[in-house]
C-alpha cells in the first residue's frame, strides 16, 4: 500500500458498548491514514460533525436515546452532509432489519465479526 | 507473521484480557437475573437491562474468540424481543448464557497479564513475618490491599486461582485474600471447595473477597471454609481493622512452660485455633534456652517445675536487659494470697490459678497483646469447634 497518496480519513465510531468501540478502534488503527473518533451515543456524534467533518460514520443500530437508523436519517436530511458516508455495524441479522438496510442502501457489518470481515466491510464503506 | 499482524495480535490480546476481566462482573449480573426469574420478580426494567447485556455480549463474544457467548447471548436476546409479554420466562436461556460465560472465564488463560512477584515492603520485615497472598484480577484491589498490609506481612499477589494454587503449594502462605470471579482459572469459591481435598493447602486460612454484600454469597464462602470475608467495594479502615489483628497474631510467639504435657498441648491447640503460634517446653532450663534463641512475644510460666522454677526464671529474665519487656503470665496451682503477691511483685503481668479454662487464658493473652478482633456479628463462625477443655 502506498501511503504517500492516501488522504487522511476521519472516521466516527458510534456505539454504546465500550468493548465494541475498542475492537473497531483496534482494527481501524491498522491503517495509518485513518483518524478515529469514538462516541458512546449518536447525539454527541452528530453534534461533532460540523467540527470534524468525518468521511465515514459507523453507527451501531441498537442504542439507547437515538438508534442508528434515526441518526442516519438525521444526517441524510441535511444536504450539507451529503459527502459523508454512513455504515452500520449491527447485531440484527433478522430479515426485516436486513431489508430495511437494503432500502437505505448502506453497507452493513453484522456482529460478531472477525478481522477479515471487517477489512472487507471497510473496502466497501470507506 | 509481519509486524503489522503482530501489532494487531498484541492489541487483540490486550483487549481480550480487558474483556475477560470485565466478564466476571457480567456473570454476576446474569446470575442476578437468573435469580430474579427463579423468584418470578423480574421487573420490566430488569428485563430491558438483561436484553441490553445480551445484545452487547452477542456482538463482541465471537470477535474475542468466544463464539459460545455470542450464540447463547443472541438466542436470549432474540427470545426477549419476540416474547415481550413473557419475559420472565427466559430462565433457561439466561442460565445457558450464564454457563457459557462462566465456562469461558474458567477455561481461558489470560496471556500477557502482568503479575507481581513478591512485593518488598517499605519497612524491612522479619523473615518470619506472616506471608500474605492476595488473589484478585483487579490491579487496583491488589495494589490497595498490598499497601494496607505491607507493614504487617510479606506479600505475594496472584491474578487468578491457577496462579494462586501454585503459590500456595510452593510458599504455604499464612493467609490468603481470595476474589471470586477471575479469568484464567476456576472461581475463587470453587477453589475454596476444591482446597478441602488438597492436603498441602487445606489448612491455609482463606478470606473471601466477595463482589456482593448479599448474605447468601457470604455464607457460601463460609461454608466452603473461608474464615472471613471482605465485601467489595470495601472501606480500607474496615478491612484493616478486620485483618490486621489476624496478621499480627501470626507474628506473635507464645512460650508455654509447664511440666504437665496435657496443659501444654491444650493451650497450644487453643492458641493455634486463635491464629497464634506457640512453643511448649517442660522446664525452666529449656525455656531459658528458647528465650535466648527466639523472639518471644509472651510467656506463660508454671511456678513449680523441676530444675529452674517459674519464679527464678522470671527473675533471670528481669536481669537480662533484652528479655525484660516480654510479658509473663503465671499459670499455677499456688493460689495463696502471698504466692500471688510474690509472683506479681517479681514482675508477672497476670496471675492465673489452676484449674483454669483454656479459652479464658487465650482471650486474656489476646487482650494483653491488643490482638483481639473487633466485635462482629459473625464472630460465632470463628469459634473453634473443639470441645471445651476445662482443666
Amino acid at each position: 500500500m502506498n501511503l504517500k497518496y492516501q488522504r487522511l480519513r476521519v472516521v466516527f465510531c458510534v456505539d454504546d458498548d465500550p468493548d465494541m468501540l475498542a475492537i473497531i478502534t483496534a482494527m481501524l488503527q491498522r491503517r495509518s491514514y485513518v483518524q478515529i473518533h469514538r462516541f458512546a451515543d449518536a447525539h454527541t456524534a452528530i453534534n461533532a460533525i460540523d467540527d470534524m467533518l468525518p468521511d465515514l460514520v459507523l453507527f451501531d443500530v441498537i442504542m439507547p436515546d437515538m438508534d442508528g437508523i434515526t441518526a442516519y436519517k438525521k444526517i441524510r436530511d441535511n444536504p450539507r452532509y451529503d459527502g459523508i458516508r454512513i455504515a452500520f455495524v449491527t447485531g440484527r441479522k433478522r430479515q426485516a432489519c436486513m431489508d430495511q438496510y437494503m432500502m437505505l442502501d448502506v453497507p452493513v457489518l453484522t456482529k460478531p465479526f472477525n478481522l477479515a470481515e471487517f477489512e472487507n466491510f471497510l473496502k466497501v464503506a470507506l | 507473521m509481519n509486524d503489522d499482524e503482530q501489532i494487531m495480535e498484541d492489541k487483540m490480546r490486550a483487549l481480550r484480557v480487558n474483556y475477560l476481566r470485565s466478564l466476571g462482573e457480567r456473570v454476576e449480573k446474569i446470575k442476578h437475573f437468573v435469580m430474579l426469574q427463579e423468584q418470578k420478580t423480574l421487573r420490566p426494567e430488569d428485563s430491558a437491562e438483561l436484553q441490553s447485556l445480551a445484545h452487547k455480549l452477542s456482538g463482541t463474544g465471537a470477535t474475542y474468540g468466544f463464539p459460545t457467548i455470542s450464540e447463547t447471548a443472541a438466542s436470549l436476546e432474540d427470545w426477549l424481543i419476540d416474547h415481550p409479554e413473557e419475559r420472565g420466562r427466559a430462565l433457561d436461556l439466561t442460565r445457558r448464557l450464564h454457563d457459557a460465560c462462566r465456562m469461558v472465564l474458567e477455561s481461558s488463560s489470560v496471556d500477557g497479564v502482568e503479575t507481581q512477584a513478591v512485593v518488598h515492603s517499605p519497612r524491612p520485615l522479619a523473615l518470619d513475618a506472616p506471608l500474605l497472598l492476595i488473589v484478585d484480577d483487579d490491579k487496583n484491589v491488589r495494589d490497595t490491599l498490598t499497601q494496607l498490609f505491607s507493614e504487617d506481612a510479606r506479600i505475594m499477589t496472584a491474578v487468578n486461582t491457577t496462579e494462586a494454587l501454585e503459590l500456595m503449594e510452593k510458599h504455604q502462605p499464612n493467609l490468603v485474600l481470595l476474589d471470586d470471579m477471575m479469568p484464567g482459572g476456576v472461581s475463587g469459591l470453587r477453589m475454596l471447595e476444591k482446597r478441602q481435598s488438597m492436603h498441602d493447602i487445606k489448612n491455609i486460612p482463606v478470606i473471601m473477597i466477595t463482589a456482593s454484600k448479599r448474605v447468601e454469597e457470604m455464607l457460601r464462602g463460609m461454608r466452603a471454609g473461608a474464615v472471613d470475608y471482605i465485601a467489595k467495594p470495601f472501606n480500607s479502615e474496615d478491612v484493616v481493622a478486620r485483618i490486621q489483628p489476624r496478621l499480627r497474631r501470626m507474628s506473635a510467639r507464645i512460650l508455654i512452660v509447664d511440666n504437665d504435657e496435657e496443659i501444654r498441648d491444650v493451650l497450644g491447640l487453643k492458641f493455634h485455633q486463635a491464629g497464634l503460634r506457640s512453643i511448649g517446653v517442660e522446664n525452666g532450663d529449656e525455656a531459658w534456652e528458647i528465650l535466648q534463641r527466639q523472639r518471644i512475644t509472651l510467656a506463660i510460666f508454671d511456678r513449680m517445675m523441676p530444675g529452674l522454677n517459674g519464679m527464678s526464671l522470671l527473675q533471670k529474665m528481669k536481669e537480662a536487659t533484652h528479655l525484660t519487656d516480654i510479658p509473663v503470665i503465671f499459670l499455677t496451682a499456688r493460689r495463696d494470697k502471698a504466692d500471688v503477691e510474690a509472683g506479681l511483685r517479681q514482675g508477672a503481668i497476670e496471675y492465673i490459678t489452676k484449674p483454669f479454662r483454656s479459652d479464658d487464658v487465650v482471650i486474656r493473652c489476646l487482650q494483653l497483646l491488643k490482638l483481639s478482633n473487633p466485635p462482629r456479628p459473625w464472630r460465632d463462625i470463628e469459634k473453634p469447634v473443639a470441645q471445651e477443655a476445662d482443666i
